[in-house]
């Protein structure tokens, strides 16, 4: 069985973050300098989440977070609509980390740079097994093609809804269900030349074989 | 569920929600430059500039002129110790000493990972067990000790921890200087330790332990031998579901609560192996041994017993750091069946011990075997290379 990309997700409870948005809004508009303050204490959790997962808590990570709150400082005068502020800052997070993939990219087709080592220096006590399961999964995930990991990064290990992945990354419900299938795929086909992740995906597929049905 | 899925969620769960409270400040002091209050024409406006670049170049001479602490190194006794090394006390305490004059002293049976040793600071992975710290005071570097979900900060001092993986439990008692502790069931500003002072903390709420001790188990006579997915879902122990989640340490703590030696005699094939992976998982080298071979003795014809050995080895070369032991589980996985799943990654791995432990007769022998077996392999070439080297 492949994973099952499902429409509607119950599991987050929606909640009323306007007047929070508009507070922000305001303040903007009105030339306040605790804006970046304000803009910072309202979506913090937000940007480091979303950057940390896809990208996977590598140690360009404040700088990323930093880019991005300089990309909403400039572009928050454009925002009209409070509601549309929350749905603003995930795309463009995601822009922000897809231009940096990106970038990456074509810097290691001249300097052959390795990926960027994980930095969980302050992250709680993480034992040596589960370190390199992350080092490993992410090695993988650092081959796909920028937008089918961000998606995959969104869906599979934040656990984003479906719904909420595609109006991040700009496309519709139909084309996002599409480049998942196809990260998955390719997900699945790069970790099978990794030892630890194809025994693991392999012991898996086993366990549930031999299980009951 | 899907392994993918199983993956994925892991990652999520392990990697986290983003980095700590110290770098989330560092972010905001960033942000809050971004955004000024509207400033004044006039002279600054006019000198701001010329004021900034001659700043900006006495900046640079002092930081170049400033002295930068020196690289930390660590060793145990003569032999130099690096970042990524494990450490395990026996019978007899065991010194890891640093070129600052700090010194972590592991009591018998402790386990430790250095994690990171430079010029900004150490930070130690404590698996198990109680260590000794003598920390020299040094602003510039910052210290830190790992223990479950805990992690304890230091300054200068002497205090002592000790991690219990068996309870989630970890005590801290400082004897000079202070220490802050945050993570798991602590408040998010952590607790801050002085001189005298002592914290002894769990990993899980009370009101969790309760919740997972209060689970109605049907009182059995025989082992159980039925599959644990057909039973009805009210009945699925809180380990296991804990163990579904992927919260490895919680189930195996929930499941000690229940006494593990009495479960091992218990569980069918199924939660054995479920358990040897979640004990792997929460880096518990004792319990997932002795799951691992609770299942082969217990049900020697399954294939789950088979794969146990290799698992074993596994337990043996990552948890314990025992090349020798690891080394014998995979010659057993690969003695009762040759063509066996995991061969190819069983020889891949004895190849690599054997060389890590600079035994050259052991490295041709086994890179032969591999070649023998997987001229394809993904660690042919190395094979071939190490049979070429005279």
């Amino acid at each position: 069985m492949r994973l099952r990309v499902v429409t509607a997700e119950p599991d987050r409870e929606p909640r009323d973050t306007r007047p929070a948005a508009a507070a922000v809004l305001e303040m903007a508009q009105a030339g306040d300098p605790r804006t970046g303050a304000a803009l910072f204490d309202r979506y913090e959790a937000q940007v480091n989440r979303i950057v940390w997962r896809v990208l996977g808590a590598d140690e360009a990570h404040d700088d990323l977070v930093q880019q991005v709150f300089i990309a909403l400082l400039k572009g928050l005068g454009r925002v009209r609509e409070a509601e549309a502020l929350d749905g603003w800052v995930a795309v463009v997070t995601i822009n922000t980390v897809r231009s940096e993939i990106r970038r990456r990219r074509i810097r290691r087709l001249w300097t052959r740079d390795e990926p960027l080592a994980l930095d969980l220096a302050e992250a709680p006590a993480v034992p040596h097994e589960a370190r390199e399961l992350l080092r490993r999964t992410y090695a993988v995930l650092d081959k796909l093609p920028a937008d089918e990991r961000i998606a995959f990064g969104l869906r599979f290990i934040d656990e984003m809804p479906l719904a909420e992945v595609a109006a991040a990354c700009g496309c519709s419900l139909a084309t996002i269900k599409r480049r998942l299938q196809s990260a998955q795929a390719r997900f699945r086909r790069l970790a099978a030349k990794d030892p630890a992740l194809a025994e693991r995906l392999r012991l898996g597929e086993e366990g549930r074989d031999d299980g009951p049905a | 569920m899907d392994p993918l899925e199983q993956l994925t969620r892991e990652v999520g769960r392990t990697i986290g929600d983003g980095p700590g409270p110290e770098r989330r400040q560092r972010q905001r002091r960033a942000a809050l430059r971004l955004t000024r209050a509207p400033q004044r024409h006039g002279f600054w406006s006019r000198w701001a500039a010329p004021l900034a670049v001659a700043a900006a170049l006495v900046l640079v001479w002092v930081v170049r002129e400033a002295p930068r602490p020196a690289t930390l190194t660590a060793q145990v006794g003569a032999r130099p110790f690096a970042a990524g090394a494990w450490l395990a006390a026996d019978e007899q305490p065991v010194a890891l000493e640093f070129s600052d004059r700090s010194r972590v002293v592991l009591a018998p049976a402790a386990a430790i990972r250095l994690i990171r040793v430079d010029a900004a600071g150490v930070e130690l992975g404590l698996e198990r067990g109680r260590l000794d710290l003598e920390v020299v005071a040094d602003e510039a570097r910052a210290w830190r000790v790992a223990a479950g979900p805990f992690t304890i900060a230091v300054t200068g001092t002497r205090f002592s921890a000790e991690w219990r993986p068996d309870s989630q439990t970890l005590a801290v008692a400082v004897a000079e200087g202070r220490v802050q502790v945050h993570g798991g069931t602590l408040p998010a500003e952590g607790s801050r330790l002085s001189a005298q002072q002592r914290l002894e903390v769990r990993a899980v709420p009370e009101t969790e332990e309760v919740a997972s001790v209060a689970e109605p188990e049907p009182a059995r006579v025989e082992p159980v031998r039925e599959p644990v997915r057909s039973r009805p879902a009210r009945e699925v122990p809180a380990w296991r579901r804990l163990s579904d989640a992927g919260e490895h340490a919680a189930a195996l703590a929930a499941i000690e609560r229940e006494g593990l030696a009495g479960q091992l005699g218990r569980l069918g094939a199924d939660d054995l192996d479920r358990l040897a992976h979640s004990a792997r998982l929460a880096g518990a080298a004792g319990p997932a041994r002795e799951a691992l071979t609770a299942l082969r003795r217990r049900f020697p014809g399954d294939a789950r017993a088979h794969k146990a050995a290799f698992l074993l080895g596994r337990v043996a070369l990552d948890l314990a750091n025992d090349p020798g032991d690891a080394a014998a589980w995979f010659t057993t996985y690969l003695e009762q069946r040759a063509d066996a799943p995991l061969a190819e990654e069983a020889r891949g791995r004895l190849l690599q011990i054997w060389r890590d432990l600079g035994d050259a007769d052991r490295v041709r022998a086994a890179a032969r075997d591999y070649l023998a077996h997987h001229p394809e392999g993904s660690r042919a070439g190395q094979a071939r290379a190490m049979l070429a080297t005279p």
